[in-house]
């Protein structure tokens, strides 16, 4: 696969990784972020998984966004779980409803970014499974869990 | 049930309004026009020993022979500047900072250190494998065209198992996890009793602590054990930390691997003088968590601010404390029976004006700070830890202008603003 050809068959894939930065990212630091993605994509396209290419995309989006986050944060030293780094927050989604806004942020990292990939990017439970490299089963599980958790908050935050 | 927690994500849905920039073929270009990543040649090999002694007596450096080194842009970079501008802005105070009168006029002199990285990443991540029971195999990436590496031991595909993850750059920080042993059941271990298991757990994995340096904290969610590198008798922001679910499993553990290696003692400038320092990020550096209670050390006086104003914290992981004072009215009814429409936004009508607000240091500590070079290496430096009327810290580097190359000023720089 030569440049044209990577650029034809990838770009309908660059407004789903645009957004999954855009949620977690100032949007100035979005387009280097997303350059960073398909660079890597392009020097590792003989890996790529043939039907496959986004949760593929999705997969190096989330190392690419966990390196820049640990850059950012070396002055933290304690360590941070990956879903701490990788979900948006409240902020980065910029949610208009408070009370959506604060059942958010008071869910599990985890859960917000289950809840992300699935609410907010239309991943299927397959694609969220390769997305964070984790089993079908488990993916279903951890959306499960994250479901009934932002629903009880909204419940109890709804009256 | 199911039908409820479907409609609240369509609520979800509807509620974002963040939109994503429109980019064309050329950011896809530009990452394939990208040079392949070339590896990092040689690891420095570091001194023997994690913990340091005094050091004053050290000749004070003169510094004419350059920098010692360059901060680093992560260390005060332009997104720092962005999101202590954009806190500056959620919060709209704008603060001055005035030193009391019990601020001290006196410089002096302290020692800087070089945090090198120490043995083999491969060596260090199968031995807390070994350490930690995790069964897999070792592999490593790298997502930033070589310059760093993390190492993964665990199964690969599964990665709710038990697994340690490494980072080796900075202070070669490593990690273990295994909650698939948590569970609720209170059974946690006696306080003495943890002690004895995580002073083995960081002398074995570097840091020479003694039992009364290990803080406990414990809650419905565990138990916790921490202790800190320390210079000169006193906590750095380098921790290691042991944490036990409630049934008294051990869940996670990290620490780092480094040598501390003296560079030399260098000119300070005096608390009073500090002061003027703390409208400028690129004299922020890392204080030992201790000075914020506890919490996760946080690096500008910005932030501490934000926390002291009972604002949502900036750091990675913490909850914002605040709740909403605005609830929309709301009928509650068993089931939603109307499909929930956007909250409208609304436009302000008149400029609104920053409040000033006069922020007096009364006293200082003097400490030494971590911040990062501009190759990622990390550096304990001489600092402040100014108290301010509020009984809250600000943590502000002390060495003389020079000592070391700071970040130059972005005064072009805005605060953040999510565009449409």
């Amino acid at each position: 696969m030569d440049s044209r050809e990577f650029t034809e068959h990838y770009r309908a894939y660059l407004p789903a990784i645009s957004k999954f930065f855009t949620y977690r990212t100032s949007v100035s630091e979005v387009e280097g972020l997303v350059a960073e993605v398909f660079s890597i994509a392009w020097h590792r396209r003989d890996k790529a998984p043939a039907g496959n290419e986004l949760p593929w995309l999705y997969r190096i989006a989330n190392n690419v966004l966990l390196n820049h986050r640990r850059k950012e944060q070396r002055r933290f030293v304690l360590p941070l779980l990956e879903t701490d780094l990788l979900a948006p927050s409240a902020e980065n989604l910029a949610i208009t409803n408070v009370t959506i806004k604060t059942a958010w942020t008071k869910l599990k990292p985890a859960d917000r970014l289950v809840l992300s990939l699935v609410a907010l990017e239309d991943l299927s439970i397959e694609e969220v499974s390769l997305a964070l490299r984790v089993s079908k089963n488990a993916a279903t599980i951890r959306l499960h869990r994250a479901k009934k958790n932002f629903s009880e908050i909204m419940k109890e935050l709804e009256g | 049930m199911q039908d409820m927690e479907n409609k609240n994500l369509d609520k979800l849905r509807k509620a974002v309004s963040a939109k994503a920039p429109t980019l064309s073929e050329d950011t896809i270009l530009s990452g394939i026009a990208k040079p392949r990543p070339s590896k990092r040649n040689s690891w420095l090999v570091g001194l023997s020993t994690a913990t340091v002694a005094a050091a004053a007596l050290f000749a004070v450096f003169p510094i004419n022979s350059g920098p010692l080194f360059e901060v680093g842009q992560g260390q005060g970079s332009s997104e720092s500047l962005q999101a202590s501008a954009d806190a500056k802005m959620m919060m709209w105070i704008d603060y001055e900072y005035v030193a009391g009168p019990n601020l001290s006029n006196d410089g002096g002199s302290d020692q800087v250190y070089r945090l090198n990285l120490k043995g083999s990443p491969e060596q260090l991540i199968e031995s807390l494998a070994t350490r930690f029971g995790v069964e897999g195999e070792l592999s490593k990436e790298t997502w930033d065209e070589g310059k760093t590496y993390n190492y993964f031991f665990g199964t690969k595909d599964n990665y709710e198992k038990a697994n340690v993850t490494l980072y080796w750059s900075g202070t070669g920080n490593w990690y273990f996890g295994d909650y698939s042993k948590y569970a609720e059941k209170l059974n946690l271990p006696s306080e003495a009793s943890a002690k004895d298991t995580a002073k083995e757990i960081f002398v074995a994995t570097g840091l020479d602590v003694a039992s009364d340096a290990i803080s406990i904290n414990k809650g419905d969610w565990g138990m916790m054990a921490t202790a800190n590198l320390q210079v000169n008798g006193q906590d750095t922001a380098v921790e290691w930390n042991v944490t036990w679910a409630p049934n008294g499993e051990i869940v996670s553990a990290s620490g780092h691997s480094i040598s501390v290696e003296a560079k030399g003692t260098y000119g300070t400038v005096s608390p009073k003088a500090a002061v003027e320092r703390l409208g400028d990020w690129r004299y922020g550096g890392s204080a030992a968590s201790s000075y914020f209670g506890g919490v996760m050390a946080t690096m500008s006086r910005d932030l501490a601010t934000s926390n002291q104003e009972g604002e949502a914290g900036s750091e990675p992981g913490s909850e914002p404390t605040s709740e909403p004072t605005e609830e929309p009215a709301v009928e509650p009814t068993e089931e939603p029976v109307e499909e929930p429409v956007e909250e409208p936004v609304e436009e302000p009508t008149i400029e609104p004006a920053p409040e000033k607000v006069t922020m007096t240091l009364l006293s200082s500590k003097k400490t030494h700070l971590l911040i990062w070079d501009s190759n990622g290496g990390a550096w304990l430096v001489p600092g402040y830890m100014l108290k301010n009327q509020d009984g809250w810290f600000s943590a502000v580097m002390s060495l003389v202008d020079g000592v070391i190359a700071l970040p130059k000023l972005d005064e072009s720089v805005m605060p953040m603003v999510k565009e449409g």
